[in-house]
């Protein structure tokens, strides 16, 4: 967290969306819905497809402005804000489809994530003081530790290009921890992975919880997030029909029939 | 050994071969394509970072190459200035049109870009010959050279190998840094940029203005090289030749767009058949390049290799390292 970006959040302060409203057009793809995604909490977002999900989380990262109601983080207003400041401010994503730099390894392309604690500038950089090559290293070391820990130590020096999907989700997870981020917020994280891999996603995110940082999960696949939420907010039609505790969203009838089906 | 020091013994190698060149050079025509490349290199070097890096399609540096040399010609001809603080005088005038360029036009997507960076560069060439007072219009003008050691043939090729060399240290140390990614990220992906805090227009326009200062430093050298310019010496061809020595070369490197360079400068020199060929051998080469190896040039040994060599990915499961990952997610928060 760079420092001056720290210092105006006050620290457990949750993210939140209150009454959000967004439309493309004529289409309304969300109407009011509200938000609190707390910090050490693994939150679930789920509902049919068009339901609102992906442009709720694009709301939150900054990539969509509402076209009413309020962003915040603490005390401070975020709706204005463009993505970049959400990143300095630790607001972190990972994207549906893997958007990873093809040509770069697994390990710069992790450490990318760490472009918020960069202070060298370019004329710092070009000339070549030693503050660049210093924060590189720390980048460095601490985005090797995170690929290990996300399971891809054996795959540091492979270009991305070559990764495989499993391996490309987890790379994106990686690169989101490198900034160091308060919150993450991954979209279909699960997509495409096998049992066995949304068993490992499921330990991550016991890990990112215990670590204090608040995940937001748009997923699909119901049971794993009923398994690792905390708490569930259910869509439908940009309207959040029921938050709750995963139990209490699961035996919703209006979930049911909309969603989970019979 | 790795790649990595396969390319630095082979930059090593370079370097050594390009300093020692005029005590093995059959002729001074070859001393003199040796420094109009690297005075060609100090602003390909430069706009390597914008296209290569950045992936954004400038077409247009010669518009800023020809702002060097006739700021250059003018400040160190007519107003008398010494020719060092003519050159730098040249860079600075070059960036800050870098950036009167690139503020507006960086906004914009793709082609639009460049079809602004070319407006520009036909716009300049326009000025050029409307100012004919300043700039001696059709006519042109003759360029003063730099003072001793450097008024030799191989003095100069030394000045000029040196700035050529500069350039180089100085993109190569934003390539490899979280600099250099930045600009990678916002060629490989805006989206992933943003997500990770680069601030896009700024990290672009940092870019652009350094290849500025480039192209007028590399526009002072080749026009003291040329000793008269004219109108004609900065045709739109040579921007297009700027850009395909690049991509000829390989995106997102630095050894690749040098021999680029290199290679599209002499072969059709010292090849004779080649020269009656003309652009018909850039057009040829382009081709083959984008066809055969779009990488390019400068990763053909590493591919060759590759191919010579497979080495299966081995399929390993991810595994992830609980443990170590809160271990990491704690440290220096």
């Amino acid at each position: 967290m760079s420092p001056a970006a720290a210092a105006a959040v006050q620290p457990g302060a949750s993210l939140r969306a209150v009454a959000v409203t967004r439309r493309f057009g004529g289409i309304t793809a969300l109407d009011g819905v509200s938000l609190e995604l707390r910090p050490g909490e693994v939150h679930g977002l789920i509902g049919p497809n068009g339901s609102g999900k992906t442009t709720l989380l694009n709301l939150l990262s900054g990539y969509y402005e509402p076209s009413e109601g309020a962003i915040a983080l603490g005390n401070e207003p975020l709706e204005r804000a463009p993505v970049q400041r959400r990143a300095r401010l630790g607001i972190g994503r990972t994207f549906q489809k893997p958007r990873l730099l093809p040509t770069l390894t697994v390990l710069e392309n992790t450490m990318l994530g760490a472009w918020p604690h960069a202070r060298a500038g370019f004329v710092e950089t070009a000339f070549g003081l030693p503050r660049a090559a210093r924060e590189d290293q720390a980048a460095r070391s601490r985005a090797t530790e995170l690929l290990h820990g996300v399971g891809l130590g054996h795959a540091l020096a492979r270009r991305a290009n070559l990764l495989e999907h499993a391996e490309q989700r987890f790379l994106e997870i990686a690169r989101a921890l490198a900034a160091r981020p308060r919150f993450v917020l991954l979209d279909e994280p699960a997509g495409g992975l096998s049992t066995d891999e949304i068993d490992h996603l499921g330990g991550i995110l016991g890990t990112l919880r215990e670590a204090g940082i608040g995940v937001l999960l748009v997923e699909h696949h119901t049971d794993f997030v009923f398994r690792v939420c905390d708490r569930v907010t259910a869509l439908d039609l940009g309207r959040m029909i029921r938050e709750g505790t995963p139990a209490e969203v699961r035996h919703d009838p209006e979930v049911i029939r909309v969603y989970l089906g019979a | 050994m790795s790649p990595e020091h396969r390319r630095l013994g082979l930059a090593a190698l370079l370097a050594l071969g390009a300093a020692t060149l005029p005590f093995w050079a059959a002729d001074q025509y070859q001393l003199h394509l040796a420094t109009l490349i690297a005075a060609y290199w100090v602003l390909i070097g430069g706009l390597n970072l914008v296209v290569g890096y950045a992936g954004q399609l400038s077409i247009g540096h010669v518009g800023l190459l020809s702002i060097g040399a006739y700021g250059f010609a003018i400040l160190a001809g007519k107003a008398g200035l010494h020719p060092a603080l003519a050159v730098a005088a040249s860079g600075a005038l070059c960036g800050i049109a870098g950036l009167l360029l690139g503020l507006p036009s960086l906004r914009l997507p793709g082609f639009y870009f460049a079809m602004a960076t070319m407006a520009v560069a036909l716009i300049v060439g326009e000025v050029v010959l409307a100012q004919g007072e300043l700039t001696g219009g059709g006519v042109g003008l003759p360029v003063p050279g730099f003072p001793a050691p450097f008024d030799s043939p191989a003095g100069f090729y030394w000045l000029t190998a040196a700035a050529a060399a500069a350039v180089t240290w100085l993109t190569w140390n934003v390539a490899r840094r979280m600099q250099g990614r930045g600009l990678i990220a916002i060629r490989d992906s805006v989206v992933t940029a943003q997500a990770v805090g680069v601030p896009v227009l700024g990290a672009k326009l940092r870019a652009f203005v350094f290849s500025g200062v480039c192209a007028g430093v590399g526009g002072s050298l080749f026009a003291a090289l040329q000793s008269y310019i004219t109108p004609d010496t900065f045709h739109f061809e040579l921007s297009l030749f700027f850009f395909v020595c690049i991509i000829i070369g390989g995106r997102g490197g630095i050894l690749g767009p040098f021999l680029g360079v290199v290679v599209l400068t002499a072969l059709p020199e010292l090849v004779s058949p080649l020269a009656k060929l003309g652009n018909f051998f850039y057009g040829l080469l382009l081709l083959a390049v984008v066809l055969v190896v779009p990488e390019g040039i400068g990763r053909v040994f590493e591919l060759v290799a590759a191919r010579l060599k497979p080495r299966p990915v081995e399929s390993v499961p991810v595994q992830p390292d609980l443990p170590r990952l809160a271990r990491a997610l704690r440290s220096n928060r």
